[in-house]
């Protein structure tokens, strides 16, 4: 229905305050796999009919007793989505760490 | 002369067109089987097409010049490859895993995965022009 809002909602925080987020955490990593997961599945929605482009834009926004269910799905499939991505990133910046500081820090026999 | 790193490179691009075409048709994934018992195709060959170019451009990437920006690419395929599957586990409602409904204006899942992959290749390729990667490849300052 709408799921990628909640994610796009997380990105747009995310990318607005990349400068105020240490380097070192490459935010840039996250901000550019929710956009490309939200680019993608809003054109997904698009096809499937689940996005218009005349108010009220999505098409449940047209039946109110399917409001309630949407906005579930926004919160459990959209937040799941939303910590998977961030997950995975936080896994990335882990493991990059971990393979420079090996490779600047050889281990001593 | 043709090396073993662009014999690949080529190879991978090839196989991002193919492979989708050739699981559709295959035992694997046979969707064309589905289609008699049902009015649209039930395949969620999206994820499928997105996960193939995933894989093939981060090889290409490990391969090839950083100056591409495959990463950038690789990276919005597979936070889009992520999205969907956990959009397919938490969508799923008994039944075959593969199997999931097409509705819409797209009832080709192969067609829709590959219209998913549009708008992030123009941005990549937007990404690449104005950083200008051509001068740095000929060896321009």
């Amino acid at each position: 229905m709408a799921c990628f809002i909640t994610p796009m909602s997380f990105a747009i925080v995310t990318t607005i305050f990349r400068r105020k987020i240490p380097e070192n955490l490459k935010i840039s990593w996250l901000n550019i796999m929710m956009w490309g997961g939200v680019i993608a599945l809003a054109v997904e929605h698009i096809v499937h009919e689940e996005i218009v482009f005349f108010p009220p834009f999505l098409t449940t926004m047209q039946t109110p007793s399917e409001i309630p269910v949407m906005l579930k799905e926004m919160a459990i499939i959209g937040g799941t989505m939303t910590i998977a991505i961030a997950g995975i990133w936080l896994a990335m910046v882990f493991i990059s760490k971990k393979v420079n500081h090996t490779i600047i820090n050889p281990v001593k026999n | 002369m043709l090396t073993i790193k662009d014999f690949i490179y080529y190879r991978s691009t090839i196989l991002i067109f193919l492979l989708p075409k050739f699981l559709n048709n295959s035992r694997i994934f046979p969707c064309h089987e589905f289609k008699k018992n049902i009015t649209q195709e039930k395949c969620i060959m999206w994820l499928i097409t997105t996960t193939i170019t995933a894989i093939a451009v981060t090889a290409i990437w490990y391969i090839k010049p950083k100056t591409y920006k495959l990463d950038i690419l690789s990276l919005m395929l597979w936070g889009t490859s992520i999205m969907i599957l956990v959009d397919h586990i938490l969508g799923f409602e008994g039944g075959e895993f593969i199997l999931l409904e097409t509705e819409g204006l797209i009832t080709n899942g192969t067609l829709l995965g590959i219209i998913m992959l549009i708008p992030i290749f123009i941005i990549w390729e937007i990404l690449l022009i104005t950083s200008k990667p051509k001068q740095k490849v000929v060896g321009g300052k």
